[in-house]
């Protein structure tokens, strides 16, 4: 090249091509063209020809070096060679290049894209082909995973629980399946710097027991390094999961680092996707400080935050809902059998307890009731006489959960009717009903007139008295009566010898009168009349004078009349006084009865 | 804190198991068990005021030392080589390993153990001449059995190399 370039600078007009210009400046001046303007046309086209020899003279060589350029492409091989060093430099000092060649690049490659699709793919096929083979044997593990939880539940009660859901829910079995399958917990995350093996930080969800984190990383490394080192050649071989008894370890491959999460149970595929993001933001952040690592782990301390997020878990509640719905069950089977029981007691305690209200109103006089024990609603007949319902029950019919309709009735129901007799005839202090025998009433006893008299209206027309027996009540007015009667019969009212005048000023004439007027009124009040037989008696030492018996006579008649009295009174026959203290002593004796015309007497036997 | 991988290497029964079970559990066994891979253990020690986490890779025992599994050395900031004093050729397989070792991770720090000192009587040669032959290496004469000279070894190579 340098040797072309070299060759290429003989021909540089600034060396020898300056000079034939310069000389040949004179011939070809205006002036010395306007001189052979004046000859004839011969003198111009020779001019011309001169001017053509002149211009070959002057600068063929750069019409040669011009049409040369022309003819041929430009130098590419000179460029070609430099361009590498070129683009190298400009890498090294900048994106700038970059950016100038992204538009065509891009351009070019959709282009080829368009037109040669077949020869692009081959072309990308060892940079997609692992991510695609990786990708679509995550996902047919993923689905053979759920399969064969699904197989192995699918006759299993589980199984055939999870059926039912699927029917009730309307969701697909697999679906179900799986949901119930996800169960597990990422109890740790170690991130391991990839060629020592060093733990460069760790989370962990565990209090306690924990593996010394950084010998699980180291041994994770070691176990990397074998699988790589084993299955050369397969650089999309590295080891993505292992399992071991119910733990999985799941990695995630980084240039510099990976991540490795431990996880109790079947994480979903999810995981993975976000353990690699987080790798890759891990990376990201602290992309100086690994390339820079010599063991110094200080610089990863706040990694923690980013492997914290990592630990999720998520727990199925499986075992203790179905516990918990057994505890229910229980509890709800408890109660129903507590609850029957209860009623059983309940109704049979009710039934028992109707049962004994029936009997007792049954037999409780004044009540006829109609009814049972298993019905809500008795019915009958009662006497307003009879106890209440409650004090014969012993209990509310609330209580009963039983409603009484009662028809009011008279009963003749022994103990009813004397209930009813005493009610009605409220017999007062002193009087006593007694039952000799059914249907018959005995009074016995004193009382007063008027109750008497109101006794003998009401007892003959009670229900259930057949017969009533008045002879041992006494009427005590009646008795007062016969007793004054008894007294004043005999009563004397003294004259002088002789004398027919009644000396109404003596003290003792005057209280036998007030006691004859007494008795009257007594007798008309209880309805009667007192009747008074007046008999002269003539003293010893009188004669027997008619005339004067009959004045004396009729001077006690005058004096009983003014004393207002409305006895009857008649005449004997006078007699000489014969009898006792008062034969020396002429005078009129009263002989007293009292004629009552009181019912009782009439009804002393009915 | 500083975290640093150390590779245990050497012929196999030459008792690099020992060795680590020396510095971290304190602990001897006579019984020989064969090391299947690797194991890995850890220990922490305290170098200038720094704690230093020693993560101790003892490799399976390997006579044809070729073909060692070397993405195991990745990364290591320090090789403990192990030779056995009774045994002679274990010394070759050493100097092999080394090689390979210091190959993968050349900034790292290698150090010879020649051990079993507690057997000294039936070395298979003396140890001036142990020590004329490791002379491409810093050595010492260890003990997994008494101890002897173990702790320092593993210190030592705490305190030198970078990974």
């Amino acid at each position: 090249m340098s040797d072309a370039t070299r060759g290429d600078s003989d021909l540089d007009p600034n060396q020898g091509g300056t000079q034939p210009p310069d000389s040949a400046r004179t011939p070809s001046s205006p002036n010395d063209a306007g001189q052979g303007a004046d000859a004839s046309g011969k003198e111009d086209a020779d001019g011309d020809a001169k001017w053509a020899a002149l211009r070959a003279l002057l600068v063929s060589p750069e019409e040669k070096r011009l049409e040369k350029l022309e003819q041929e492409p430009p130098a590419s091989q000179p460029l070609a060679k430099s361009l590498p060093a070129a683009i190298q430099i400009a890498a090294e000092e900048g994106d700038e290049l970059a950016g100038s060649l992204r538009k065509t690049i891009e351009t070019g490659l959709l282009q080829s894209a368009r037109n040669n699709p077949d020869q692009l793919a081959e072309a990308i096929y060892p940079v997609l082909g692992p991510a695609i083979k990786r990708s679509i044997r995550a996902t047919l593990q993923a689905s053979l995973q759920s399969l064969n939880v699904a197989l192995e539940n699918s006759l299993s009660p589980q199984g055939i629980r999870w059926r039912i859901e699927a029917a009730r829910t309307g969701k697909p079995f697999s679906e179900v399946v799986l949901l119930h399958s996800l169960e597990y917990r990422v109890e740790q995350v170690y991130w391991i710097h990839k060629q020592t093996g060093l733990l460069l930080q760790d989370a962990s969800s565990l209090t306690e027991s924990q593996k010394d984190p950084e010998l699980v990383s180291g041994m994770l490394a070691a176990i990397q390094d074998f699988v790589q080192d084993s299955f050369e050649g397969a650089e999309e071989g590295a080891l993505e999961q292992i399992e071991v008894s119910g733990f999985r370890v799941l990695l995630a491959q980084g240039a510099q680092s990976g991540l490795a999460a431990l996880v109790r149970g079947i994480p979903p595929e999810s995981l993975a996707d976000e353990l690699t993001e987080t790798l890759e933001t891990l990376q990201r952040r602290y992309a100086d400080s690994l390339d820079r690592f010599a063991g110094d782990v200080e610089p990863f301390v706040h990694a923690e935050e980013e492997l914290q997020g990592l630990l999720v878990e998520q727990v199925k509640e499986k075992r203790g809902k179905s516990r918990l719905g057994l505890y229910a069950i229980g509890g709800v089977a408890a109660l129903l059998l507590g609850g029957w029981l209860w009623s059983s007691i309940a109704t049979h305690r009710m039934e028992s307890r109707r049962e004994h209200a029936l009997a007792a109103l049954q037999a409780e006089p004044g009540y006829w009731v109609q009814g049972g024990i298993d019905q809500d609603a008795w019915s009958g007949l009662r006497d307003p006489l009879a106890r209440p319902p409650a004090e014969v029950v012993g209990e509310s019919f609330e209580d009963l959960d039983v409603t009484f309709h009662w028809k009011p009735v008279q009963s003749l129901d022994p103990e009813i009717v004397q209930r009813r007799a005493l009610a009605l005839l409220s017999p007062p202090e002193g009087v006593q009903l007694a039952w000799p025998e059914p249907g018959v009433l005995e009074l016995n006893g004193e009382a007063s007139t008027v109750w008497i008299r109101q006794a003998r209206g009401i007892a003959p027309s009670l229900p259930g008295v057949d017969a009533v027996r008045w002879q041992g009540l006494i009427d005590r007015e009646r008795q007062e009566i016969e007793r004054r009667v008894q007294s004043l019969d005999g009563l004397y009212l003294p004259f002088g010898l002789g004398s027919s005048v009644l000396d109404t000023a003596r003290p003792e004439v005057i209280g036998r009168l007030q006691s004859m007027r007494a008795l009257d009124g007594r007798v008309l009040t209880y309805g009667g009349v007192v009747r008074v037989e007046l008999q002269s008696l003539l003293g010893v030492d009188e004669p027997y004078d008619r005339a004067l018996a009959q004045r004396r006579l009729d001077a006690v008649r005058q004096a009983l009349t003014s004393q207002g009295l409305q006895c009857t009174i008649v005449q004997a026959r006078p007699v000489p006084d014969e009898s006792g203290a008062n034969a020396s002593r002429p005078g009129v004796r009263l002989g007293v009865r009292a004629i009552l015309t009181h019912p009782t007497e009439d009804a002393v036997s009915r | 804190m500083i975290r640093k991988k150390i590779c245990l290497l050497g012929s196999f029964a030459v008792g690099k198991t020992s060795l680590v079970r020396r510095f971290v559990h304190s602990e001897f066994s006579d019984r020989y068990q064969t090391t299947v891979g690797v194991k890995v253990d850890k220990k922490l020690v305290r170098v200038e005021d720094q704690d230093v986490s020693l993560v101790i890779w003892d490799l399976h025992g390997e006579d044809r030392w070729q073909t060692v599994r070397t993405s195991y050395l990745r990364g290591a900031s320090g090789a403990l080589l192990v030779a056995d004093g009774t045994r002679l050729e274990t010394l070759e397989v050493v100097r092999g390993l080394s090689q390979t070792f210091l190959d993968m991770n050349p900034k790292a720090t290698v150090r010879v153990l020649v051990n079993k000192l507690d057997l000294l009587e039936s070395f298979a040669i003396p140890q001036e001449e142990w020590r004329a032959r490791i002379d491409w290496a810093p050595m010492a004469f260890t003990s997994a059995k008494t101890g002897e000279g173990v702790e320092e070894a593993f210190e030592a190579l705490a305190r030198g190399g970078s990974a």
